[in-house]
């Protein structure tokens, strides 16, 4: 079954043991709006939105962020100010990456980070 | 719908149930105010959602509505948006008494909607005996026998209180003597030393009285309508 949005959200703040109306309130929605998007009647929220409801959750954001397929505003904010970054996602649109590539992308950087720390170390 | 016959004890049971059950799952202490939503979502597993049931079912005085298949419970945007606790709590008890009560005959007998069998709940339909089941019910969930006849205690002793007087014998705000009238006061008192904040003071005098802790010896109904008309 596919996982959606409203779904995880109901799932974790059940989890939680939070009441849809307290929840409403800490993110300062009305209770009918929070009701239709657990119930995917609506789209996901906003970026912002998400973000509030993870803290009032005290959740993971990204769990939340990753199935709304959005970006999180770090993110956002950091490839905005990384020229570079911004063009090795490009590259890796064009690319085509797929999860494999990724995983093994991400344990390369994580080495070469690692590297990196090291010589400074020496 | 027609339900089968039940007595009083056996809804008080079975609200009493519920409880015990959320409490054996959670952990957590079932004490006034009683947690009727998580007791809906985590005690009894359903979904809770607020809609536009007035436009969805196109009912003017439906307040809330119980879906067998899809297991879930439905209540009117308009209560949310009322900001009125006590008439929002008793509607979600008043579900989860469909739920506990009349489930499998929602499923025989109700009209087929978008998801499966459900019962709507509408203020012109209050007198049915399905409607005042679930009434009653909501009535022991949120009220229970033994904290409600603690709280009338430690406030009022431990003889019930008899009204035989329409109207108050004082006036002022220091004191207040037992009398039709007062039934306000009195139900706030109550609600107040048992913690029962989710419960609206009608439905606290409906319960005082049905155990047997006020008794109304006059002619006038306890009831919003009838106390103001005493002034």
């Amino acid at each position: 079954m596919i996982e959606t949005f409203g779904k995880k959200l109901r799932e974790l703040r059940i989890h939680t043991g939070t009441g849809l109306r307290e929840l409403a309130r800490l993110i300062d929605k009305s209770p009918g709006y929070l009701s239709d998007v657990e119930h995917d009647h609506v789209p996901p929220p906003s970026e912002d939105v998400i973000l509030k409801i993870a803290t009032a959750l005290t959740v993971d954001k990204r769990e939340l962020l990753t199935v709304a397929r959005k970006m999180d505003p770090e993110i956002s904010s950091y490839v905005a100010q990384e020229p570079d970054a911004a063009d090795f996602l490009r590259m890796a649109k064009e690319k085509e990456f797929d999860r494999d590539d990724w995983e093994r992308l991400s344990k390369l950087a994580e080495a070469a980070k690692l590297g990196k720390v090291g010589r400074n170390k020496r | 719908m027609k339900v089968p016959w039940r007595s009083k004890k056996a809804i008080s049971d079975a609200a009493s149930w519920l409880r015990v059950q959320y409490q054996a799952s959670t952990s957590l202490p079932v004490s006034p105010p009683v947690p009727v939503e998580d007791i809906i979502e985590r005690g009894l597993g359903l979904k809770l959602g607020f809609t536009d049931l007035r436009k969805k079912l196109k009912l003017g005085d439906v307040l809330g509505a119980t879906y067998v298949k899809d297991k879930s419970i439905w209540v009117d945007q308009s209560l949310a948006d009322d900001q009125n606790e006590g008439r929002l709590c008793f509607t979600f008890a008043h579900e989860a008494g469909h739920w506990v009560l009349h489930r499998e005959f929602i499923d025989q007998a109700c009209r087929k909607g978008d998801n499966g069998a459900y019962i709507f709940c509408r203020l012109s339909h209050a007198k049915k005996p399905v409607e005042w089941q679930a009434d009653y019910f909501a009535s022991c969930l949120l009220m229970p026998e033994k904290e409600v006849k603690q709280a009338f205690t430690e406030v009022f002793g431990s003889e019930p209180l008899i009204l035989y007087n329409e109207k108050s014998c004082f006036d002022g705000p220091i004191c207040f003597d037992p009398c039709a009238q007062n039934w306000p006061l009195i139900a706030t008192a109550v609600k107040a030393a048992g913690g029962f904040h989710n419960v609206s003071k009608q439905a606290m005098i409906i319960r005082l009285q049905d155990l047997g802790l006020v008794q109304n010896e006059t002619r006038v109904r306890l009831t919003w309508k009838e106390c103001f008309a005493l002034v």
